[in-house]
C-alpha cells in the first residue's frame, strides 16, 4: 500500500509468559473504516492499545502517518480512543467532558469553545451539553465518547467495541450514524468488535484474528466469499462443510468423487489441491436450494428430510438431515412468495447448489 | 415470632447501654453540681464548663492536640496519596512487600512502636522531646489507615477513565490533577478525618515522646489525681464527645455518598 496511514510490522506483545501479540504485520490506509474481529482474548483490544501509545510493544515497529511511535507516549500521538466503557469523567459536564483534549491544542479559548459546540452538534447532543455525565443513557454516553475523541482532530480514531452496551436497536442506528459520521470527517477509524454482522455491515476491509495472529484481511465481501481457512470461514457467517477427499481438478474447480453425498465440485480460490487431499467443500447455507422435487442426478446435489425449521419472518432457517453426514446441513430461504414447500419437520426434500458458490477448504 | 422479637429487643437494650452507658454518664455528671461523679445528683449547673474554659493549661493541652492532630491528618493523607497511587496504578517491583511494611504500625503494640520511637529519638538522633516528635510518632501511625482509606478508594474507579486522559493529550500531572484527584476526593476527605481522629485520641506514643507540652489526653492522664478537677475533665470530654461524634457522622455521610452514587466521582 501507498503512503499508509498506519503499518504495523513484526508487532509482538507478551504479558509475562502469556502471548497477547505474535509477528502482526499490516497496513491501513488513509481515510479507512478498518475493523479487527476477533473473539474476546484473540488481542484485538491489545493491539488497539497498542495503536493508542496505552501499551507499549514488545517488539516490532509501529509508524502512524509517516512517524515511528517508538517511544512516543499516548498524550502525543496523533490518534485518539473511544474506550469499551466509554471513560467519561462523572465529575464533569458534557461540555466539559468533550472540551477536555482541547486544552493540549494551544486554541484560543474562543476556538476551542466554538469546536465544542460543533463536535455536540455533530453528534446530536445540543441541549444536554450542561448535563453531568451520569444523567446521560448508554447511546448518549457513546455519543459523548465519541464526541470527545473526534473535536480533537486525530488523524486515526480508535474504537474499543463501542456499540456492545447498547441494546440491539440502538446498535444498529449507532452503526448508521458511526458509518455516515466517518464518511463525513474522512477520519481513519480502527474498529475493535466480537460481533461478525457488525464487522461486515461497517468496514470497508477487516482483520480476522484469533491466539494473537492475524488470519485474513480481506473487504467484508473478500472474507464472506473467500475466507482462507476453516476458522475464518466459521466466524463470518455460518458455513456447511462436506468432508471430501479431492479426486482431480477442473480448471478452477475441485472435483471430489464418492463422497456419502455422491459427486461435489467447488471453487479452488487459487489454492491448488492434489489428488488424494482431505478437504471440506465448503458452502454457505443462502447459497444451497431446497425444494421439494425429487432428487436429480448430478454433483452439488443431496436428498434430505427437514430437521427443524425457524420462520423468522423475512426469512427461514432450515436445518436438513442428510444421509450419510454428521450435521445437518444448514438452509436460508428468503420468504419471497407462498411457493409450495411445506414448513414442516420430516418432509423429504432436495439440496442443490452451484459448483461457483462452494470452495474447497483445507481440512 | 413476637417472643423472640422480644428477647432480641431486650439484647439489643443491653447492648447498647453496655456500650453507651458509661460514655452517656460523662455529659450527666459534668452537668451534675457537685465536685464528685456519684449520685444521687445534686442539681444542674453549667459551672464546670466555666472552670474548664478557665483552665488555661488545659485549653493549652486541647490546642497542641488540635495543632498536631491537623498537622498530622493533613501531612499523612499528602504522603499516603503517591504511595496509594504507585500501589495500585503501578506494578512496583516488591509491591507487596513494601505495602505489609506499611502496615506494619497497624498490628504492632503502640507501646513498643512508642519505645522504639522514644530510644531513637533520645539516644540516637539526640532530639529533645516536643510536640514535633509527638507529631512524628503520630504521623508513623496514621499512615497505613490513610494508604487503607485512599488505596479502596483509588481501586475502585474505572482506570480507563485516567488512560482517556492520557489519550485525550494530557501528561502525568495534569492527569492526576484534573482526574485522578477529583475522582479520589471522597477518599482523601475520609482519610484527612480518620488521621485527626486517631492522633486526636492517641495517648501510648504520646505519653512517652511529649516534653513539657502535652497533648490532651496525657494531660487528662495527670489530671486523674486531683478529685476537685475531674467535673472540668468531664466537661471537656463531653464537648469532645459532641465534636467526634459529629466529624464521624459527616465521614460517614462523605463515604456513603461515594459508594451510593454508580459514578464513583460524585460527591
Amino acid at each position: 500500500m501507498d503512503d499508509p496511514i498506519i503499518r504495523l510490522q513484526g508487532i509482538a506483545k507478551q504479558f509475562g509468559t502469556f502471548v497477547a501479540l505474535r509477528d502482526i504485520s499490516f497496513d491501513i490506509g488513509r481515510g479507512e473504516f478498518f475493523s479487527l474481529l476477533g473473539a474476546s482474548g484473540c488481542g484485538k483490544t491489545t493491539l488497539l492499545r497498542i495503536l493508542a501509545g496505552i501499551e507499549q510493544p514488545s517488539k516490532g515497529d509501529l509508524t502512524i502517518d509517516g512517524k515511528s511511535m517508538a517511544g512516543v507516549p499516548a498524550n502525543r500521538r496523533p490518534t485518539n480512543m473511544v474506550f469499551q466503557s466509554y471513560a467519561i469523567f462523572p465529575h464533569l459536564t458534557v461540555r466539559e467532558n468533550i472540551g477536555y483534549g482541547l486544552v493540549y491544542q494551544n486554541l484560543s479559548k474562543a476556538e476551542a469553545a466554538a469546536r465544542t459546540e460543533e463536535a455536540i452538534e455533530l453528534v446530536k447532543l445540543t441541549g444536554l451539553s450542561d448535563r453531568s455525565a451520569h444523567q446521560l443513557s448508554g447511546g448518549q454516553r457513546q455519543r459523548v465518547a465519541l464526541a470527545r475523541a473526534l473535536v480533537c482532530r486525530p488523524k486515526v480514531l480508535l474504537l474499543d467495541e463501542p456499540l456492545s452496551a447498547l441494546d440491539k436497536k440502538l446498535r444498529e442506528e449507532m452503526q448508521q450514524e458511526l458509518r455516515s459520521l466517518q464518511r463525513t470527517v474522512g477520519i481513519t477509524f480502527v474498529f475493535v468488535t466480537h460481533d461478525q454482522e457488525e464487522a461486515l455491515t461497517l468496514s470497508d476491509r477487516i482483520a480476522v484474528m484469533s491466539g494473537g495472529k492475524v488470519l485474513q484481511i480481506d473487504t467484508p465481501q473478500g472474507l464472506y466469499e473467500r475466507p482462507n481457512c476453516l476458522e475464518v470461514a466459521g466466524f463470518v457467517g455460518t458455513m456447511n462443510l462436506f468432508p471430501a477427499t479431492v479426486s482431480g481438478a477442473d480448471g478452477s474447480c475441485a472435483v471430489a468423487n464418492g463422497t456419502s453425498i455422491g459427486e461435489l465440485r467447488g471453487r479452488l480460490n487459487d489454492r491448488p489441491v492434489t489428488a488424494g487431499d482431505a478437504i471440506y467443500m465448503a458452502v454457505r447455507p443462502e447459497k444451497i436450494a431446497i425444494d421439494a422435487a425429487p432428487h436429480k442426478a448430478g454433483p452439488n446435489c443431496a436428498a434430505g428430510r427437514i430437521a427443524s425449521v425457524s420462520y423468522l419472518g423475512d426469512r427461514s432457517h432450515y436445518l436438513v438431515d442428510v444421509a450419510g453426514l454428521e450435521e445437518p446441513v444448514a438452509v436460508y430461504r428468503t420468504n419471497l412468495a407462498r411457493q409450495g414447500l411445506p414448513e414442516t419437520a420430516g418432509t423429504e426434500v432436495t439440496l442443490s447448489w452451484d459448483e461457483t458458490s462452494a470452495m474447497v477448504l483445507p481440512r | 415470632m413476637t417472643k423472640r422479637f422480644d428477647l432480641l429487643f431486650v439484647y439489643a437494650v443491653f447492648f447498647v447501654l453496655f456500650l453507651y452507658g458509661p460514655m452517656l454518664l460523662m455529659p450527666l455528671f459534668s452537668l451534675n453540681d457537685g465536685n464528685f461523679a456519684t449520685f444521687p445528683l445534686k442539681g444542674f449547673t453549667l459551672r464546670h464548663y466555666g472552670e474548664m474554659a478557665a483552665n488555661t493549661s488545659m485549653m493549652t493541652a486541647l490546642k497542641n492536640s488540635l495543632i498536631v492532630g491537623i498537622c498530622v491528618s493533613i501531612t499523612s493523607t499528602a504522603l499516603a496519596l503517591p504511595a496509594a497511587l504507585a500501589l495500585t496504578r503501578y506494578r512496583v517491583p516488591g509491591g507487596g512487600a513494601i505495602l505489609s511494611f506499611m502496615m506494619l504500625p497497624l498490628v504492632v503494640p503502640s507501646i513498643v512502636l512508642a519505645v522504639g520511637l522514644l530510644v531513637v529519638i533520645l539516644r540516637i538522633l539526640g532530639l529533645p522531646l516536643s510536640l514535633w516528635t509527638v507529631a512524628a510518632g503520630h504521623l508513623m501511625l496514621c499512615i497505613p489507615f490513610g494508604m487503607t482509606v485512599l488505596m479502596s478508594r483509588l481501586e475502585g474507579f474505572d482506570k480507563s477513565l485516567e488512560e482517556a486522559s492520557r489519550d485525550l493529550g494530557a501528561g502525568g500531572w495534569s492527569t492526576f490533577r484534573r482526574v485522578t484527584l477529583p475522582l479520589a476526593a471522597p477518599g482523601v476527605i475520609s482519610s484527612l478525618l480518620l488521621c485527626f481522629i486517631i492522633s486526636f485520641d492517641e495517648f501510648v506514643i504520646s505519653f512517652f515522646l511529649t516534653g513539657t507540652d502535652s497533648t490532651l489526653p496525657v494531660f487528662l492522664f495527670s489530671q486523674l489525681r486531683f478529685p476537685n478537677k475531674l467535673p472540668g475533665t468531664l466537661a471537656l470530654g463531653s464537648l469532645i464527645l459532641v465534636g467526634s461524634a459529629v466529624l464521624v457522622i459527616l465521614a460517614e455521610i462523605v463515604r456513603k455518598r461515594g459508594v451510593a452514587s454508580d459514578n464513583p466521582g460524585d460527591l
